[in-house]
């Protein structure tokens, strides 16, 4: 029942109460349009009134929307958008200006009152001003069927609970600002992080296209959006290429091939052209917008150019299924977060181009030296071909002649015999015997004792210092001799009394350092430059020049690198790196791995000098379970299941020893171990009947297919 | 009078076969060339049914096969199939290829001597040892 029906005091007790109760659950109520809509429809459940409304004063604070209103009426209007001017002629816009209450006891004598179609049951209206912090933010009204409805001594309660309403409203706004600060202060701790997370892998990743992938992923996972890509400046620089886009829109684009035109119709197009960010808050509103078929959701769109200085190198789009869904503070982090891309990106490019211009000036240079080689080779092959024709032509002359100069053919087929030698010396030198096998773990050390020896450098004139930690190293053992075989060769040639080896761990990490150190007459320094170079000898025409050439070629097709210092009358020094073995350790620090000695293989006898291999050989195959002795003699008491014969013996030659073991009828069961394998010997030796001639093995897995023959 | 040993020289490369005849000649040796596989077997299996066997054949690896096909290895098959008409006869290989691969099956198949081209200086020597050995 309508309190302000009952007599007073009564009714003012009523009303008081029932203002109360509207109060305290208007206050209760913190979102804004929640509030609205329940502050009316609570004010006439509690007073049985016909209508109240409220609204708010603009941001121009000229007019009044209605922003809540009871029942069907009530809603039709808040659509249409129903306002009232402020000090307009109506009970909203009269209270609002004069900021009192307005009664209307009967509309229809009352100037004030406004009659709308929407409440045609009006008889009586208040409207009260909302005031908070004695500021209106708008009005209530409150209308009844019935006549006299509202009395002046009930708008002093009606008012506070219009100001409590007021203040609620005021509340609830502030709350939901308070909402969105802590939802635009958590998205901007999100966005800093995404900053950082592009920030650390632009100094991380060295590979751009991964970069560029991982750019794309970090935007859409951390801003949420539905779409971001990548272009970069093509190298016509006409066309902006598409290099990363998220999700399969993004792979099926770039599948495609996927370019906008600089200065085109498109967001990247001018965004590339003028270096500038472009922003579409309604694609549909935008001329330039570039309607995409593989993102048919997007609402609006951002494209940021990658510049460093004035170079455009790409731009960024990134596009959201929400109109203006870019704040201010996406704009800058994410202009921030191109700005650090386009830094990596230009220093990629900047690395690429670098990378060209030294593949381009080494192709230069190899081209130059090729050049000048193949010139020198025509010269030289020239040079050893005429004597050849020019000769047999003159033999064949003086064979016409009666009588015969006997001596003069002598002379010039002594001529052709040189030619003939220098140039089968020439394929020797710069081809060398086939490459058959890749390299391999082998024991530096060895293939110095096996080249000297080959050369026929006396023990005496060689010495060798070896650091216990020094790693095997990766060698075409054949190749490998034989171009140290050229180095001691040079040495000796140079008058060398003696030659030091030392060999040691690089201080470059994965290399063995080699230093070949003679005493003997040093190089010149005007050669120094060009001992490198093919068919250059300081020895005269009947050699070719070739031995450090093929040396340089063998060593630097095992991927390591030599040089020589030396000067004259001071002796020589060459300094070889090879790369280490990336398998084991130092080369005396193998464990044992091979399969369990064999019962019918139970006695190795290794003719061998006591030296590194002879102990690694033991060492090796002893752990396996073999019985093995070394000797550096054959014994004739032995009769070992098998003999392993190392090639570069000292003691005795390998000639003779075999030669025993045939004669002890154990030839059958030798292998002969060859770190440079060779044609001529290994000819020889299985023609003395040995079973068979074998590369040293320097690994457990070498020994095992060794033992398996 | 001994009569001249005869060996058979088996290389697709002219120069190489006449010039080789000649220094076997005047080193007293009879001397057939054949340049492919096909005529090296042809002529071996000839001597075989004549009463003038081959003593010896000297034998290039890469040359036309059985099939004329330009073969690394079509040598080596010849070497085999001699060998199976007559086992233990010898045969030295005169090969370009300065391969120990190479020296190992040819030895393995049946050859006694390998010799690279531009190093045979040895080769008369050679010849002249294994027909020692054989006496």
């Amino acid at each position: 029942m309508n309190p302000l029906k009952q007599a007073p005091p009564e009714r003012q007790i009523k009303l008081l109460s029932n203002a109360a109760r509207v109060a305290k659950a208007v206050t209760s109520i913190l979102d804004p349009d929640e509030l609205l809509r329940w502050s009316v429809d609570i004010i006439c459940d509690e007073f049985d009134f016909y209508y109240a409304g409220v609204f708010l004063l603009d941001s121009t604070g000229q007019w009044a929307v209605l922003r809540a209103a009871r029942g069907e009426a009530g809603a039709r209007m808040v659509e249409s958008g129903h306002k009232l001017a402020v000090g307009g002629h109506s009970m909203i816009g009269m209270a609002t200006r004069l900021r009192q209450a307005r009664i209307a006891r009967n509309v229809e004598n009352e100037i004030e009152f406004a009659s709308n179609p929407y409440l045609p049951g009006t008889r009586s209206e208040i409207a009260l001003p909302l005031i908070v912090a004695d500021e209106v933010i708008g009005a209530l009204t409150v209308q009844s069927t019935n006549v006299d409805a509202f009395a002046q001594e009930d708008v002093a309660t009606l008012q506070s609970m219009a100001d409590q309403l007021a203040i609620a409203i005021t509340n609830s706004h502030l709350h939901r600002m308070n909402q969105d600060l802590l939802k635009r202060t958590e998205r901007r701790a999100r966005l800093l992080n995404a900053a950082n997370e592009v920030g650390k892998r632009v100094a991380s990743i060295l590979d751009l296209d991964v970069l560029l992938r991982e750019t794309v992923d970090i935007i859409c996972q951390a801003y949420g959006f539905y779409y971001a890509g990548i272009f970069l400046l093509d190298e016509t620089g006409e066309f902006a290429v598409l290099r990363a886009g998220y999700g399969e829109a993004g792979a099926a684009m770039m599948a495609k091939g996927h370019k906008l035109a600089v200065g085109g119709h498109s967001m990247i197009g001018l965004a590339t052209s003028l270096c500038e960010a472009r922003i579409a808050l309604d694609v549909g509103e935008e001329r330039v917008h570039f309607k995409n078929l593989y993102l048919p959701h997007t609402r609006s769109e951002m494209a940021l150019p990658l510049a460093v200085g004035s170079r455009v190198l790409g731009a960024v789009t990134v596009q959201s299924t929400e109109e203006r869904a870019f704040g201010d503070d996406d704009i800058l982090t994410l202009q921030t977060m191109a700005d650090h891309l386009a830094i990596a990106i230009n220093n990629a490019q900047l690395l690429r181009e670098l990378d060209r211009a030294n593949a381009e000036l080494l192709r230069t240079k190899t081209y130059e030296a090729l050049a000048t080689a193949t010139t020198q080779a025509v010269h030289w092959i020239g040079n050893k071909a005429l004597p050849i024709t020019t000769t047999i032509a003159r033999i064949q002359s003086d064979l016409e002649r009666e009588p015969l100069d006997l001596a003069s053919v002598r002379e010039d087929l002594d001529l052709i015999d040189e030619s003939a030698r220098l140039i089968v010396d020439v394929k020797e030198n710069l081809l060398g015997p086939a490459r058959e096998q890749k390299p391999r773990p082998a024991m530096l050390e060895d293939v110095v004792q096996a080249a000297a020896y080959h050369i026929g450098m006396p023990p005496t004139q060689l010495s060798l210092n070896v650091a216990s930690d020094t790693p095997m190293v990766m060698a075409d053992t054949t190749q490998l001799a034989r171009a140290l075989g050229n180095l001691f060769r040079n040495s000796l040639e140079a008058s060398a009394a003696h030659v030091a080896v030392t060999i040691a761990p690089a201080e470059e990490h994965g290399y063995v350092s080699m230093d070949i150190v003679d005493d003997g007459e040093g190089i010149p320094a005007e050669m120094i430059d060009k001992i490198w170079a093919a068919f250059i000898t300081t020895k005269g025409a009947s050699h070719t020049g070739l031995g450090l050439p093929a040396c340089l070629h063998v060593i630097g097709q095992l991927d390591g690198r030599i040089t020589a210092s030396s000067e004259a009358g001071h002796g020589t020094t060459f300094t070889v790196l090879l790369p280490s073995s990336p398998e084991a350790g130092s080369s005396s620090d193998q464990e044992p791995g091979l399969a369990k000695a064999d019962k019918r293989t139970s006695h190795i006898l290794l003719i061998d000098d006591e030296d590194p291999w002879a102990q690694f050989a033991i060492n090796t195959l002893t752990a396996a379970g073999y019985w093995v002795t070394r000797a550096s003699k054959l014994d004739g008491k032995l009769k070992p299941d098998v003999i392993m014969v190392d090639e570069a013996l000292l003691a005795e030659p390998v000639s003779d020893i075999l030669e025993k073991l045939k004669g002890s009828g154990l030839i059958g069961r030798t292998l002969v171990v060859s770190t440079a394998l060779n044609v001529e010997r290994t000819a020889a030796y299985l023609k003395a009947g040995v079973k068979d001639v074998i590369l040293k093995p320097y690994t457990l897995e070498e020994f095992a297919l060794v033992l398996a023959i | 009078m001994t009569k001249a040993k005869k060996i058979l020289i088996v290389d697709d490369e002219p120069l190489i076969l006449r010039s080789m005849q000649k220094t076997l000649l005047r080193a007293g040796y009879q001397v057939v060339p054949a340049s492919t596989c096909s005529l090296g077997l042809d002529s071996f299996k000839a001597g075989l049914d004549s009463d003038e066997p081959f003593d010896m054949a000297l034998v290039d690896l890469n040359m036309p096969d059985f099939e004329g096909d330009e073969a690394s290895g079509a040598g080596l098959e010849l070497i085999s199939r001699i060998q199976e008409l007559q086992p233990g006869f010898p045969m030295i290989v005169l090969s370009a290829y300065d391969e120990v691969a190479k020296v190992k099956e040819a030895i393995t198949r049946g050859a006694r001597n390998y010799c690279v081209k531009g190093r045979e200086q040895t080769l008369l020597d050679q010849i002249h040892t294994i027909f020692k050995e054989i006496e």
